[in-house]
Formats: C-alpha cells, sequence, structure tokens
C-alpha cells in the first residue's frame, strides 16, 4: 500500500519534471511565449508600451549590449563567461574618444577604439590560455580596464565630437536606429556562423568536454584566442556605437554590462559550463531581461529594486538549469 | 578451525552493467596472517576488496566477518566494524598537517575546544611508533613521501581500531627503501594480531610475505594457498592464466603492406617509457600487453602528444612527425581513443550524431561550413555498421549503455579516417557481442591499409584480434610475440619480467 502510495507520487512528479523539462529543451519556445505574456500583461497595465516609442527605446537600449552578448555567447558556449567586457566597452571608447579630441580623424578614432578593444580581448583569451581561471582573469580584467579609465579620463566626460563620427550611432534607415541595426546584423551574422562555421560550431565541443574536443584534434586553445580577441573587438565597436549615439564617454560607461549580458543569455539557455544553447535563445533571453527592467519602469517602481530582481532571476536561472541537468544524470544511471 | 578464520567470503558475485566482474566466489581468510590477492588485470581483485570495505555492495553472497554476516554499506561502517583499506589512490587531505589527518572526524575536544596539546602529543606518539621520527605533526600531507603518507593512512586505521587492513597495491608507488620499510610494518602488524589483506601484481613481493595466497581469474576463485616451497612464482603464473581461448576476431586475415609508422627511443618520464621503439606496417593490428602502471598508456600518450614525451620521434611513412600536441597527431593522421571514454573521448550531453562528427569536423565541412548532410549520412554509416542501439540520432550520449557509448566513441575515430589508430582498452566494460561487432569493424579498417596499435589488459582479447603481441614491463620494450607464439603463461612471464621458462 505504502509502496503503491510512493510510486503515485513519483509518477506526479515525473509528470511535472517532464514539463519542466521541455520547457528547458525548447528553450526559444518557452522565452517567445514568456517574452509575449510579458507584452501583453504589460499592455494591459499601460498602453503606453505598444507604442513605437516605448519600444525604439527598449531596443535601442539593448542594441550595443547584444553587438557585445553575439561573442560573449561564443566564449559561454566554449564554457567561458567574459567579465572584462563592460570594461573594455568604456576603456576602448574613451581612448578613440581621446584620440579624436586631440585631433585625429574620426576613421582613425575609430581604428583605434577597434584595436584597442580586439587587444584588451586578447590579453583575457591569453590569461586564460595560460592556466589563468576565466573567471579569475576577467575579473582582473574587468577592474584593471576599468582602472586604466580612470586614470586617463577622471572624472570629466569626453565630448565634442564630429558631425560624421556622431552619425554612426544616429542614422536611421525607414525609421530604425542604427543601434537596432547593428544589432540585428549581429545576430543574423552570429547565428549563422555559429552554426555553420566549422572553427566556430567546434565552440559546442569545447564547452561539452574540453580534453575530449582536445584529443579530437580541435584546437582548443585557438579557438578560445580568437573568441576572446573578437569579444574584446566588438566591445570597441560597441563602445563606438554607445560614444557616438549618446555623443559623449564617461568612465561610467557600460558598468553592469558584463552582467545584464551574462544574466540574458543564461536566462535563454546559454549555460555558463558551457556547451549548449543557441544563439536565437540567448538573444531572447537578453530581450526578456530587457522587458522586466521595462516593466518595472512602467509599473512606478523605485528602480533600486531592479537589481533585486537581476539577482535573484540569475540565481534562478542557474539553480533551474543545474535541478535538471542533475535529474537528467540520475534517472539515466 | 572455524574460530581461526575471521573472514569468510561466501559465493560473492558483483556484476555491472554488461558485464560480471565477480561470479561467485568464496574463500576463508585465517586470523592474524598477512593474506595475498593475485590476478591478472580485470580479475575482479579490487572488485572483491571494494565489496570488503564497503565502497560497493555484492549483487549476491555474503561477507561473514568473525562469524557475522555483514553488509557495509560506507567505508565508514566497515572500518566501524574493524575493516579498513588504504586505496591505491591515496584519499587524503594534502592541504592539512599530518595530526588533522590522523585524527580526522575524531580531534581531542576539552571544554567545548580542540585540544592542540593534546593532538600534537598523541601524533607524535603514533608517528613514533610507527618509526616515522623525522615527520612531524604539523607537516603538510602534501610535503611528505608517498611512503610516509601511506604509513599514516595505516596508522589512520590503527588508531580507529581495525583489526583487518586492506592494502590494494601498495607498493606500486614507492622506492626500494619505502618498499622495505613498509615490509617491516605489516609484519609489527601482525605480531598485534592484525590481519593484512594485500593485493599485488608483484609475485615476488607476495612469495615474500604472505602466509595465504589467493587467486582470482575472470571473476572467478581458482585456488587458495599456503604460501610453502612448493609455491613458486611460476605457479602462481600458472594459476592466474589457462582458460580457454574461446574468442575469435581474425587475427592475421590481412596481408601487412609496407611500413606505416615507426615510434623511435619513446621516453617520457624518468623510467615510465623508457626508450620504446616499435613499427607499424599498413594492415596490421599490433597488441601492447603489460601490467597496468607499465606505462603502456603513457607511451600512446606520448605519441599523439597528450603529455609531453622527453625524447622520442615519430615517423609516418618514412617521415618525421613533429607532433606537439593532438591537433598535430591529428594532422598527421594519427588518432588516439582513450580508455577513459567518459572524461576523455566522449561529449556526453551532446548528441550521437555530433559525437560521432566530433574528430571529422573538418572533412565533413566543405570550405569551413559544416555540411549537415555528411554529418547525418556519416553518422548512420557507424550506427549501422556497429549495429548501435539508440533512439535517434539525437539521443544523447550519456543515456547510451556502455558499449553503445564505446561503439560511437570508435565510431567518431574512424570518422576521421586516421592512417593509425592507436586504442586504449578498446571493450572496457563491453558485453561479449559488442566486443566482436567493434574487433570485426577495427579489422576492416585494416584492411583498407590503416594500422592499428591496441592496448589490453584482457589476453584473450589481444591473443584473437593481434597480429603481433609487443609486452611492456616498466616502461621498457621486454618482448615481441608472433602470431601463432601467442600463449598465456608466455605473455604473463614477460609482463611480469619473470625470465625462468613456464609450462
Amino acid at each position: 500500500m505504502q509502496l503503491k502510495e510512493k510510486n503515485g507520487i513519483e509518477k506526479k512528479q515525473s509528470r511535472m519534471m517532464r514539463l519542466v523539462m521541455f520547457a528547458i529543451d525548447r528553450r526559444e519556445v518557452t522565452l517567445v511565449i514568456l517574452i509575449l505574456a510579458l507584452g501583453a500583461f504589460l499592455t494591459w497595465v499601460s498602453p503606453n508600451f505598444l507604442s513605437a516609442a516605448n519600444f525604439s527605446v527598449m531596443l535601442n537600449a539593448i542594441g550595443t549590449d547584444i553587438i557585445v552578448a553575439v561573442p560573449m555567447a561564443f566564449c559561454m558556449i566554449a564554457g567561458h563567461s567574459d567579465f572584462s567586457v563592460g570594461s573594455n566597452v568604456c576603456l576602448s571608447s574613451i581612448l578613440a574618444g581621446m584620440a579624436m579630441n586631440a585631433g585625429a580623424s574620426p576613421i582613425v578614432g575609430i581604428l583605434i577604439g577597434l584595436a584597442c578593444g580586439a587587444i584588451l580581448g586578447y590579453i583575457m583569451g591569453f590569461a586564460v590560455n595560460h592556466k589563468v581561471p576565466t573567471f579569475v582573469a576577467t575579473l582582473g580584467g574587468m577592474y584593471a580596464y576599468r582602472g586604466i579609465a580612470m586614470v586617463l579620463c577622471g572624472a570629466t566626460s569626453i565630448t565634442g565630437f564630429e558631425r560624421s563620427f556622431l552619425n554612426l550611432g544616429r542614422f536611421t534607415i525607414a525609421g530604425i536606429r542604427a543601434p537596432i541595426i547593428y544589432a540585428a546584423i549581429m545576430i543574423i551574422i552570429g547565428h549563422f556562423v555559429l552554426k555553420y562555421v566549422n572553427f566556430f560550431h567546434n565552440a559546442y565541443y569545447i564547452g561539452s568536454n574540453v580534453s575530449s574536443a582536445t584529443l579530437a584534434g580541435i584546437n582548443s586553445k585557438k579557438y578560445l584566442s580568437v573568441a576572446f580577441t573578437l569579444t574584446g573587438l566588438f566591445c570597441g565597436v560597441a563602445g563606438l556605437v554607445l560614444c557616438a549615439r549618446v555623443g559623449s564617454v564617461s568612465v561610467n560607461t557600460a558598468t553592469d554590462l558584463h552582467f545584464k549580458n551574462i544574466v540574458g543569455l543564461m536566462v535563454g539557455g546559454v549555460s555558463n559550463h558551457g556547451g549548449t544553447g543557441s544563439l536565437i535563445g540567448g538573444m531572447l533571453g537578453i530581450l526578456f531581461m530587457q522587458m522586466l527592467d521595462n516593466a518595472l519602469v512602467m509599473l512606478y517602481i523605485d528602480p533600486n529594486y531592479n537589481q533585486i530582481f537581476i539577482g535573484a532571476i540569475l540565481i534562478l536561472a542557474v539553480a533551474l538549469d543545474q535541478f535538471v541537468s542533475d535529474y537528467r544524470a540520475k534517472v539515466h544511471t | 578451525m572455524e574460530n581461526n578464520v575471521i573472514i569468510s567470503v561466501e559465493n560473492v558475485a558483483k556484476s555491472f552493467p554488461g558485464v560480471q566482474a565477480l561470479k561467485g566466489v568464496s574463500f576463508k581468510i585465517r586470523r592474524g596472517t598477512t593474506h595475498c590477492i593475485i590476478g591478472e588485470n580485470g580479475a575482479g581483485k579490487s572488485t572483491l576488496m571494494k565489496i570488503l570495505s564497503g565502497v560497493q555492495t555484492a549483487t549476491s553472497g555474503n561477507i561473514v566477518v568473525d562469524g557475522e554476516t555483514v553488509v557495509f554499506h560506507n567505508p565508514a561502517e566497515a572500518l566501524e566494524f574493524g575493516v579498513g583499506t588504504v586505496y591505491q589512490e591515496l584519499s587524503n587531505y594534502q592541504q592539512l598537517d599530518v595530526a588533522h589527518n590522523m585524527y580526522c572526524g575524531m580531534l581531542p575536544i576539552k571544554h567545548g575546544m580542540l585540544d592542540w596539546k593534546k593532538l600534537h602529543a598523541d601524533t607524535r606518539k603514533v608517528l613514533d611508533e610507527f618509526g616515522l621520527t623525522h615527520v612531524s605533526p604539523t607537516d603538510m600531507m602534501v610535503s611528505l613521501s608517498l611512503g610516509a603518507q601511506q604509513m599514516i593512512e595505516i596508522a589512520k586505521l590503527l588508531i580507529r581500531e581495525a583489526r583487518i587492513v586492506i592494502l590494494d597495491e601498495p607498493t606500486s608507488a614507492l622506492t626500494s627503501v619505502e618498499v622495505e620499510r613498509l615490509f617491516e610494518l605489516i609484519s609489527t602488524l601482525k605480531e598485534k594480531g592484525v590481519t593484512v589483506l594485500f593485493i599485488s601484481h608483484k609475485l615476488d613481493e607476495v612469495k615474500y610475505l604472505a602466509d595465504d595466497v589467493t587467486v582470482l581469474k575472470d571473476g572467478q576463485h581458482v585456488v587458495t594457498v599456503e604460501n610453502t616451497e612448493e609455491l613458486t612464482e611460476s605457479q602462481m603464473i600458472r594459476y592466474m592464466v589457462g582458460r580457454d581461448v574461446a574468442y575469435d576476431y581474425q587475427a592475421g586475415t590481412s596481408e601487412a603492406g609496407e611500413v606505416l609508422m615507426e615510434v623511435e627511443n619513446m621516453c617520457y618520464g624518468g623510467k615510465t617509457v623508457q626508450d620504446f621503439s616499435f613499427k607499424l606496417h599498413r594492415g596490421e593490428v599490433i597488441g601492447i600487453s603489460g601490467l597496468e602502471g607499465s606505462g603502456r598508456t603513457e607511451l600512446f600518450e606520448c605519441i599523439v602528444g597528450w603529455k609531453k614525451k622527453t625524447s622520442g620521434t615519430v615517423k609516418m611513412n618514412g617521415k618525421v612527425c613533429e607532433i606537439r600536441n593532438t591537433t598535430d597527431a591529428s594532422r598527421c593522421k594519427i588518432g588516439y581513443m582513450t580508455k577513459e571514454r567518459k572524461h576523455l573521448g566522449l561529449f556526453l550531453s551532446m548528441s550521437v550524431q555530433e559525437n560521432i562528427s566530433a574528430a571529422a569536423t573538418e572533412r565533413l565541412s566543405k570550405k569551413g561550413i559544416v555540411q549537415y548532410s555528411d554529418r547525418i549520412k556519416n553518422a548512420n554509416v557507424f550506427v549501422d555498421k556497429m549495429s548501435i542501439k539508440i533512439s535517434g540520432l539525437a539521443q544523447r550520449v550519456m543515456n547510451l549503455s556502455g558499449g553503445n557509448q564505446q561503439k560511437v566513441l570508435l565510431g567518431m575515430w574512424l570518422s576521421n579516417e586516421p592512417d593509425v589508430l592507436l586504442i586504449d582498452e578498446p571493450t572496457r566494460g563491453v558485453d561479449v557481442g559488442a566486443k566482436r561487432e567493434i574487433h570485426v569493424l577495427i579489422r576492416e579498417a585494416v584492411k583498407q591499409g590503416k594500422g592499428v596499435v591496441l592496448i589490453s589488459s584482457e589476453m584473450p582479447e589481444l591473443m584473437a584480434s593481434c597480429d603481433r603481441i609487443l609486452v611492456m614491463h616498466e616502461g621498457k620494450l621486454k618482448g615481441e610475440l608472433k602470431l601463432g607464439e601467442y600463449s598465456e603463461e608466455k605473455i604473463m612471464s614477460l609482463a611480469y619480467s619473470n625470465m625462468q621458462q613456464v609450462g
């Protein structure tokens, strides 16, 4: 009798688990449903939500985040989360801005920004390839890069750029603003590259089991070096776009970019352990987090609560992933 | 007489998925003796010890200790009953000091506080008793030699009043001086009435130490005998081998062509691999036999650049290949299938298709673009050939049985079409049917002009599948046997480096 009861409970549990596992496995579908539900709720609460202006503001804000998030996903799928991106965005745009203010042409300024970003990213990859744990290396980068920016720039912000440079972040095509266009291009190219270009698709093998991948002849060090350098390069791109859009840059630029992106990607199914996740899922995760952010504003909730939400969602998302993978391992042994 | 028996093993069996490690073993261990257990790799020694020490539980059968039938669920329970084990790989706290290691879980307490004085005094006393006068209670475990660490582990068991001490290949990592001191310690243990169970590959040690010797083979008990004058080392070898060879994996059915790979003077890590040279021809399967720890795995690891060789060259088709890492090896068309398929081989959370494609991602893409249709076609070929049982190519490899995982791994390596494939334990934990399918595929690859080198601990497998067998002992090439000259006695004599002729 007791056994039967126990079995009954187990059956119920496993049915619920199956639903949870389906939701986790079809992450993209789940997120689209969540995004639509949240959108419907926000429309109901505030008719303002559906306005083109609100959408434009919301997407504009994540445009530059996504430019960085795409190559970050390339690192995360290989098992490495880069915390230095926000500081990299800041430092490379400050250097570019200072060069232009010192009389360099926009072209030269842009090249300096890109080169700086790529070098800062390469340094991270170099450290990781020399056995420094990624968390330590990129946390160190996050502090050091921001520190250099503070030394260079102090408390002032850098402004007064040429019109032609500012246009880079301010043009529109058919009413769509520049950052959104950049982000869309990044997502399309990123998705293709990750899925079809062999070199980058190997990220899944590296993230799933780096020893097996290396034994199988995949050059994981080379991959990491390239992925971190690309992340850095696109930090430079994002820094320039952000600088052009806002018209100024200071040491407070992109202070929590790393965190927002990592949380968004994880919610989107790109595990920080590597080996799983799709770019589309990750981008939907970032969009979802941005909508949540937007919702708090629309509901007139004190912005300070925002951090509580982001932190809690991060922990929940990771706990759920861990729970599901443990469950999977247990069920099949 | 019965009172003389401290442990009685009664019909103990243990099965793992696909393998029966112990098939009903029964024997008795006399109180206060040193009892050695010997047998080939995979004979079931370690499994039996794990059951005695509570790491695993038997599928069926009884362990009777002092007349009481016991089932240990974990090592702590076993120790409570007086059965303590020192494992081959020491499991102490490397970053803690000797005193904490010795009294872990039973640190002396006074007034609710740790009594440091007593802790250090007690530890000092025990260390002196064991002749470890040069060791201080505050020394970090990691700073001690392996021998000293091992003795401390034994001391730790005696503090907890163990009456039976199991030593699993304790001498494999020790220097000869340390071995001598360990043997001294074992004889003092005997004086104290402690029963010692000793597992070893080294027959001279067994001969020297044992009161009784138990031989296991293929999970079965062969014999338990007293260590008398008549029990010679060759007699022990004879007990360990001598089974009917029931396999035929088509050894010698393909023609050896020109020389494909030459390994010259491979050396690694002092004595692990010493000046090892051999040639592999096209169309040939070579076997490498040797005891575990003889350096056979390290030899493979050095060839493909997974471990950094001290010296030595690898030539492919007569040309020297500079191999610094596994990417180089892959470029030279050398593949290496490790024995640890879960950690160093497969991608457990990924699909069957992705696993089979893993080593051949470049071949299965065009101009750097992944060709999913080619990947699926290729994976299907191997799934069909080896009849891998899967629900679909998208199934995760972690959900497959050991045998099917091994087939996926072989498929992964053959997909890359290497010229040379090095395989460490091709059929570990795989049932008889799957073994056959794996070997048939290996032979098929060889018939197409490839070369394969196998390591196996199972001699019947080697003899049934290899065209030549090289025997390795302590990092050196001890001898070569050609097809037709094989016998387990010959291989074992070489592997144990027992130079006298047997049988």
